[in-house]
């Protein structure tokens, strides 16, 4: 189930994850997001669930529309309060900020770390740097203090104010800003998340140039 | 006289690359003609063990001035019959010597001090250190003009930092203190404004002096182990002292 507004350039998208979901929902809201949101700057994912224990939920229910925001032209935000495990905290991935509230607390699946490389490689792109003070095993579970110290999620906020000051941040984000220099932005992430950084670093800086030089011609400097 | 606005100097097994354009260390064509110099001509050739980067006087660098690299990326730009277009000279050298500096397997330690903007903090994002002031302002501005950073920073600020907080640092242009930039992890070691340029010195010699096979995938290991070497030599300088009391 899910639920679609757009309110100053900023889409939000609240999708409510059952452990009745089903598949052709998540389709559909792929198909909603591309229809709907098609003039705005910046797409908010409030995500939102019935239940804590929503490890019934397949990671193929969802695998459509995470590969979606793993490509989304726009920047994404997800917005997390309580528990965030299993296919929520695969959608909070797969957006680029995340935001919770103080009391939120990250579930990690300890298996899918250890086995999975794209997995790690993924964490590792979130987290930047700051990768190496993720302890294997100890960090199976994270705080919403600790996932800010890990640059995980990009703001905490209380839990009564966190719509409107996630909503807030989405505004300072693109205030000011070009459609064409926010879509360049997030092509070069794009490129970044889609990319291995050791070996396909120079795809990264061509693309990074490419993007520039479409900009630098029609800037107002 | 002609000025040199980038100068590299040599002192036993460390290379000083200097941003010698005071006060604002602004990053133009001129100062990019240069730097692209002596890279090919000094740093490359240099037989050093560790590179160091600073700003001469107060700042880093203010960043490069768009305005001109603009008409110059205009007046060299080449459109092929194909529709492929040739890349400015200028600009693809000035971002091969970033990347240069980057993929060295020996050190790269910049020093921040006073400003540290676009171009500038792009430079000190391809370094694998860097120590800054606590006072020290960063931020990447080019959003605030219609552009993006071009100069590597769209590719080593998510690196470093991950990719949430570089889309936020990209797309806001917030200006961080080095205090903050420690704090998300865009500086490595922060320090009282006086001590920043001699805290890297020792950083790099440190380095240069005590790791064997040097990674720059490993720096925040050498870091923890120059830091117990720090506290070391500091509790063994106060004992000698108690000693002569």
């Amino acid at each position: 189930m899910y639920h679609s507004s757009v309110r100053n350039n900023i889409g939000i998208l609240e999708i409510i994850f059952s452990n009745e979901s089903k598949k052709e929902e998540f389709i559909d809201i792929t198909d909603t997001t591309q229809k709907i949101f098609h003039d705005i700057d910046v797409l908010m994912i409030r995500l939102c669930k019935t239940d804590d224990n929503l490890r019934m939920i397949k990671y193929g229910v969802i695998e459509e529309f995470i590969k979606f925001l793993d490509h989304y032209q726009l920047p994404t935000i997800a917005i997390i309060d309580g528990l965030c495990c299993g296919v929520a905290l695969e959608t909070a991935l797969s957006a680029d900020i995340r935001i919770c509230s103080n009391d939120t607390t990250f579930r990690f699946s300890e298996d899918l770390f250890a086995e999975s490389i794209a997995y790690q490689s993924k964490i590792r792109k979130l987290l930047g740097n700051k990768f190496s003070m993720w302890q294997i095993g100890c960090d199976s579970s994270l705080t919403a203090e600790k996932a800010l110290h890990l640059n995980l999620v990009n703001h905490t906020y209380n839990k009564k104010n966190l719509e409107d000051q996630a909503f807030q941040f989405a505004q300072s984000l693109i205030k000011g800003r070009t459609r064409e220099t926010i879509l360049a932005v997030k092509q070069c992430l794009n490129y970044f998340k889609k990319y291995e950084q050791g070996t396909d670093f120079n795809i990264l800086i061509e693309e990074e140039t490419k993007q520039f030089l479409s900009l630098i011609q029609g800037a107002e400097l | 006289m002609i000025k040199k606005r980038v100068l590299f100097e040599m002192h036993e097994n460390i290379g000083s690359l200097i941003i010698n354009d005071p006060p604002a260390n602004k990053m133009t064509n001129e100062f990019m003609l240069d730097f692209c110099e002596v890279m090919r001509n000094e740093v490359c050739r240099a037989k050093v063990k560790g590179i160091l980067i600073y700003g001469n006087g107060r700042h880093y660098s203010s960043g490069a001035d768009l305005r001109q690299l603009r008409t110059s990326i205009a007046s060299h730009k080449i459109s092929g019959n194909n529709g492929v277009e040739m890349i400015p000279i200028l600009y693809q050298q000035i971002k091969t010597s970033f990347v240069y500096l980057r993929n060295l397997s020996i050190p790269v330690v910049s020093a921040i001090s006073g400003l540290c903007y676009g171009s500038g903090l792009e430079l000190a994002m391809c370094s694998h250190i860097r120590v800054s002031a606590e006072n020290a302002m960063m931020c990447l501005p080019e959003i605030t003009f219609g552009v993006l950073p071009g100069a590597c920073g769209t590719v080593t600020m998510p690196m470093i930092v991950g990719l949430g907080k570089a889309l936020e640092l990209i797309l806001k242009g917030e200006v961080l203190t080095g205090t903050e930039a420690l704090g998300i992890g865009l500086v490595d070691v922060v320090t009282n404004k006086n001590e920043c340029l001699e805290e890297a010195k020792e950083i790099l010699k440190y380095f240069v002096e005590n790791v064997k096979s040097y990674s720059k995938e490993c720096v925040r290991d050498y870091l923890v182990n120059y830091r117990t070497f720090k506290k070391l030599k500091m509790a063994i300088s106060v004992e000698n002292e108690k000693q002569y009391v």
